[in-house]
């Protein structure tokens, strides 16, 4: 079967999931829409990697879409190792999360609506990372947002859970905003959105043009990745259920940003690949930073995924695009491992998020604790984990990278990469020994592992070198290498040196928070860190208020109604609209009306105002080559006056029942107009 | 048959009205099913009439040309007059919509109960006028039927409105009329200066449109010739007569700042007749636009791409402020069609393929996403006669099924791919973007029209529809789901917007052609 259909079936089939689930999802027996959904789920994982190992070449498929003037815009799909790698880990996290939610859901009012928006959202997320341009790039793109916000709004009597999913869109929309000027950029410079054609053409454009257009592509990954200063929607979109977070908001869709910049890296200039780095490894520093002060235990994972796509985000820029590929592919395991377990905590705990009221579960539930270290330690970046090697490719080749640089403050950006990465460790092993560690204070019990649980399993092996590497230590002899070429690296120093103070970083943390029993600190920076730097507040209560003005919760209501309490820029808009610019109509109106009933009082004698009108239109457009040597001027105004208040006139009359009449009379009118007109 | 198909768009919808105005007392009830049959009916025949037209061909289709008035004007010639019908592909996707948007109107007008008789006689001339707007190929009859749209629109608001209904229909009346006498200079200028081939020797004025775009049919020396350097306050008079165009159609389409009798308008309509306005009537703004004020004065339009474009870009973010400003839904979505509408002047001042196939899809998509918002404020104003939305709370728990199309017709008009609002804005925009008229400027701005729709649209969807249920006590609480014929009737719609999205070539084949033609006119 050639690849294209098998690429289609996989995507329609999907797309039936949805369809079908969201239309029978009260009729649907709640077993039937199981099997469904992870029957389509495993088809499609099947089917990838049956693509997998037959795959010999990059293969385009091209379909007629839209043909405007020169141009063709057509659906392209382009099949590569990219495409079918995250075809495979897109959906091999999707199942697993399935699996996982099929406990973790069970006995939502809307159980079905969930799985089909799962189903929606995986057949979106295929769909862009087998899109050959950009136009179907950003069409999926934004698919995957909309899936977003239902998922994390999926709880709508939940206020915070529907402000969450707002933020996320328009912050995401913002994003997309500068995505779209960069298409339109592209589009103008290359006259395609082809990624094929535009790999290979060429473009005479300046260098600043260019960069620019890199930049405002960027700017979709900046909001889709949730790179600084958008990122601060993603610690929110934890409010939708944790096995969404595990799929959507740690391994797959944020990673788009990251799979975009790997599809353009063509087209990253130099100058802008700096921007970029400079951007990734600031948001790297900010979130790992945040991370360490948090009490939820999914906004801890929250502001470390920010932190593992800053990482990445930083790898795009400096022009390791395959070793950011790698972390992407490794955290994707890892991420939604923590995410799960996260998330079966969660569920044990009755929804209990703060991580200091809980604690003990190492004997209560040792094999999500083991889970937990496997896990975390690749997050970490220890070595014999998936993290280890692809963390170390990541940041040797942005210490390379700057000391191939001419400026040498450009040492910063993987100097902040490695106190992220030590960073890391630190919030790692504090969020290890709160949650399994310390003493005990919820009453979950032991039990034997269930399904939830032994769903982390594969993501729990794919944590270990073993899936990735023969040798633990050394990226460059990878699987992963062998197909997605990471140059060896010198200066090997560095991750060790890297290596070692992530572990006295950990040992640190281990003692402070487990033998002195000491919390951190309550000041500024802590905060400032549990704030976020405040970042969101300024959004939320500056910025936003400056548009649409202050809102509060109305006291006088037991509900949730909210009362506009001070202006923001759009009232004041509304302001001039209406008092301005209608304003100005208006008085223009009723001058024009007052002056007319002047001129009018004439001839009102003996004519009907509303006939008298159209009697008078009609003689006006009858006589219309004498109009014109009539003075216009003269003509216009008394016409306009006549018919100011004449109107009013028959809009009384019409009030008072004569409606059926002028109807005719309009009506014969019109008519009349036709035919008479016809035979003169 | 075939060769009538254009005048029966006209008439049938008249004949009906006037059926419907005899209806005895006791058959008055049936007017609306009368109604409803004749929208279908035309419904049937735009449909037809889009399936059989072929466009591979250049120039006008199902072409009906009859001559009408012939003014003898003694010694200046004569004044000729014609009755032609026709389509392109510039017009051919404004007949479907008019189809497709009237029958909506018709169905949803069922919730009328007063005066039903009158109501319907109002609507079926109105609808007649809009389909003689889109087809006709005479300056003076499209002129006609342009005017003859405000009448019924003054009284169907004026008598069946809200409870300011008097002063919106006036102020609907008087600002669109301003425009019609700035397009009817135009139109008495142009007469004056196009010849038509002599009879008999003599000259012969007409206001045929095929005529009317080509430069060398302008008797050398009118106030029209393209040469000419007759000027008015060191303006030439082609420029100004194209400003008066541009006003005239921006009245209608609406542009900022001409905006204001539109929210007006809406706010006081009943439902169906908002569906219409917004649906159709602003289209005719957008249609007369290209196909006169671009089409006969290609170079003007070209001097003023900047100035269309900016007051597209004006229109999009203003309107888009205003709309986040709104606590009335139905007001809310009333300036989102302002902002929508800015759209389609941004791809118009594009100039290029793209562009102006892009904005042609905006008025399209607009048509079908505007008629399903208008309906989806109709639901809740019958359910409570009020539509402030801090009113509301919750509404998704308790009418998922009205949620649903709720998020079809938000999202569609957000742009979200896959609806048909994505595809008019990617286009226009792209357009915009890569015009040589154009500062980048301009589509970067319009951008961030995205992100505000986004913002007023996602929020009044949080602020009515997420939370936990509740809605004002002060309000009857018959918060009941979607009745069938709402659902059919929001669904269709919204079925149609994705089908337009995802499937866009079906109306781009037949544009783009059309846009191809028009752009070799006028010389590009």
């Amino acid at each position: 079967m050639p690849t294209d259909q098998v690429i289609f079936i996989t995507l329609l089939a999907y797309l039936a999931g949805f369809g079908v689930l969201i239309i029978g999802r009260k009729n649907l027996s709640i077993q039937l829409g199981n099997v469904l959904s992870i029957s389509i789920n495993t088809l499609g994982l099947l089917l990838s990697f049956w693509l997998i190992s037959r795959f010999r070449e990059t293969e385009i498929f091209q379909y007629k879409w839209v043909k405007l003037g020169q141009h063709e815009f057509n659906f392209t799909l382009l099949i590569n190792k990219l495409s079918l790698l995250m075809l495979a880990l897109v959906q091999g996290i999707a199942l697993l999360v399935q699996v996982f939610s099929l406990k973790y859901m069970k006995g939502d009012p809307r159980y079905l609506n969930y799985f089909s928006y799962l189903n929606l959202f995986v057949f979106s997320m295929l769909g862009l990372v087998v899109s050959g341009n950009l136009l179907f790039i950003f069409f999926f793109w934004e698919l995957v947002g909309f899936c977003s916000y239902l998922l994390i709004g999926f709880w709508f009597e939940k206020q915070s859970a529907t402000n969450a999913s707002l933020k996320a869109f328009i912050v995401n929309r913002i994003g997309d905003a500068g995505f779209l000027i960069g298409i339109g950029l592209v589009f103008f410079l290359f006259n395609t959105l082809d990624l094929e054609l535009l790999s290979n053409s060429q473009s005479t454009a300046a260098p600043g043009v260019l960069t620019l257009t890199a930049l405002m592509l960027f700017m979709g990954c900046v909001g889709k990745s949730a790179q600084f200063p958008l990122q601060i929607w993603l610690p929110d979109a934890m409010e939708g259920p944790t096995p969404v977070s595990a799929l959507i908001h740690a391994a797959t869709m944020v990673a788009a940003g990251i799979f975009l910049l790997a599809r353009i890296d063509f087209l990253i200039t130099p100058d802008a690949g700096l921007i970029i780095a400079l951007i990734g490894a600031v948001t790297a520093l900010l979130a790992a930073y945040s991370a360490i002060f948090q009490f939820d235990i999914k906004k801890v994972l929250a502001y470390s995924t920010v932190s593992q796509l800053g990482l990445m985000v930083m790898g795009m820029g400096v022009g390791a695009a395959n070793a950011s590929l790698f972390h992407l592919f490794t955290h994707a395991f890892f991420k939604a491992g923590l995410f799960l377990i996260a998330g079966a905590i969660i569920h044990y705990a009755h929804h209990e998020q703060d991580m200091r009221k809980m604690g003990g579960l190492l004997y209560k539930k040792p094999w999500l604790a083991f889970s937990y270290i496997i896990c975390g330690a690749a997050l970490a970046g220890l070595p014999f984990t998936s993290g280890f090697l692809s963390k170390d490719a990541l940041i040797l080749s942005a210490f390379n990278w700057s000391a191939e640089q001419a400026n040498p403050m450009t040492i910063l950006i993987p100097l902040m990469g490695i106190i992220a990465s030590v960073m890391t460790a630190f919030y790692v092993t504090r969020q290890f020994v709160l949650i399994f560690l310390s003493s005990s204070k919820e009453k979950i019990k032991w039990s034997k592992p269930d399904l939830m649980e032994w769903v982390i399993f594969p993501l729990v092996i794919c944590s270990f070198w073993l899936l990735h590497s023969n040798n633990p230590l050394d990226f460059v002899t990878s699987n992963f290498s062998t197909h997605f070429e990471i140059k060896h690296q010198e200066n090997h120093w560095v991750a060790y040196s890297l290596l070692a103070a992530a572990i006295l970083s950990i040992g640190y943390s281990y003692y402070r928070f487990q033998i002195l029993k000491k919390d951190l600190p309550q000041n500024i920076w802590s905060n400032l860190g549990l704030n976020h730097y405040y970042l969101d507040h300024f959004y939320v209560k500056r910025v936003a208020c400056a548009l649409v003005g202050k809102f509060q919760p109305n006291p006088l209501d037991n509900v949730n109604t909210e009362e506009h309490i001070s202006s923001g820029l759009t009232d004041l808009v509304q302001t001039i609209d209406q008092k301005a610019v209608d304003g100005l109509v208006n008085k223009i109106g009723t001058g024009q009306k007052n002056f007319a009933k002047g001129l009018t009082q004439f001839d009102r004698k003996g004519v009907d105002g509303f006939v008298g009108l159209l009697t008078s239109t009609i003689i006006f457009l009858g006589n219309v080559g004498s109009y014109i040597d009539s003075k216009l001027v003269d003509g216009l105004i008394g016409w306009i006056s006549r018919l100011v208040s004449n109107i009013g006139e028959g809009l009384r009359k019409v009030q008072s029942g004569r409606l059926q009449s002028y109807l005719m009379v309009l009506i014969l009118i019109f008519v009349a107009l036709l035919i008479f007109l016809a035979i003169f | 048959m075939t060769e009538y198909l254009l005048s029966l768009l006209i008439f049938l919808p008249l004949l009906a009205g006037v059926i419907v105005l005899l209806l005895p007392k006791n058959l008055e009830p049936y007017s609306k099913h009368l109604a409803i049959v004749v929208s279908t009916f035309t419904l049937i025949i735009s449909l037809y009439v889009f399936k059989s037209f072929d466009p591979a061909l250049a120039g006008y289709q199902f072409l009906e040309e009859k001559p009408w008035i012939n003014l003898d004007l003694g010694n200046f010639g004569i004044f000729s007059i014609k009755y032609i019908l026709g389509v392109d592909g510039i017009s051919l996707p404004m007949v479907l919509l008019a189809g497709i948007v009237l029958l909506a109107g018709a169905i949803s007008s069922t919730s009328i109960k007063r005066r039903p008789k009158a109501f319907y006689a109002f609507f079926l001339l109105l609808s007649s006028s809009i389909y003689g707007c889109f087809i006709s190929l005479d300056f003076f009859l499209f002129f006609l039927f342009f005017e003859f749209m405000l009448l019924p629109m003054y009284f169907l608001i004026g008598i069946w409105g809200g409870d300011r209904r008097e002063y919106a229909a006036m102020k609907f009346i008087i600002y669109t009329l301003v425009g019609s006498v700035f397009i009817l200079v135009v139109m008495l200028a142009m007469g004056l200066s196009v010849n038509a081939p002599a009879i008999d020797g003599r000259t012969v004025f007409t206001f045929d449109f095929r005529l009317l775009g080509n430069a060398s049919n302008y008797i050398s020396g009118s106030v029209l010739d393209q040469s000419s350097s007759i000027s008015w306050l060191r303006w030439p008079v082609r420029t100004i007569l194209f400003i008066l165009l541009l006003i005239g159609f921006g009245i209608k389409l609406p542009i900022v700042p001409f905006h204001t009798w539109l929210p007006d308008a809406h706010v006081e309509a009943p439902t169906s007749i908002s569906v219409v306005l917004a649906g159709i009537l602003l289209k005719v703004g957008g249609y007369g636009f290209i196909r006169i004020g671009m089409g006969f004065f290609p170079q003007e339009a070209i001097d003023f791409a900047p100035w269309i474009a900016g007051l597209g870009v004006l229109s999009i973010i203003y309107g888009a402020f205003n709309a986040i400003a709104q606590d009335d839904l139905k007001k809310l979505i009333a300036y989102s069609s302002v902002s929508h509408m800015g759209f389609v002047f941004l791809g118009f001042a594009a100039f290029n393929s793209e562009g102006i196939n892009g904005g042609i899809y905006q008025m399209f998509s607009h048509g079908i996403l505007s008629s399903m918002l208008f309906l989806v404020v109709g639901v809740i104003y019958d359910r409570t006669h009020n539509r402030l939305i801090h009113n509301y709370r919750g509404l998704a728990g308790k009418m998922p099924l009205y949620t649903g199309a709720v998020i079809i017709a938000f999202f569609g008009s957000l742009g979200l791919p896959g609806i048909s609002g994505f595809i008019g804005e990617f286009f226009s925009l792209l357009g915009g973007f890569s015009s040589p008229y154009l500062s980048k400027w301009f589509p970067s701005i319009a951008v961030l029209g995205i992100i505000l729709s986004a913002v007023y649209l996602l929020w009044a969807l949080q602020r009515m529809f997420f939370g936990k249920f509740w809605v004002n006590r002060d309000l009857k609480d018959q918060m009941d789901d979607l009745t069938l014929r709402e659902s059919i009737l929001l669904y269709s719609l919204g079925f149609l917007a994705i089908l337009f999205g995802v499937w866009p070539a079906l109306l781009f084949d037949v544009t783009n052609n059309g846009v191809d033609v028009f752009l070799k006119t006028i010389g590009l």
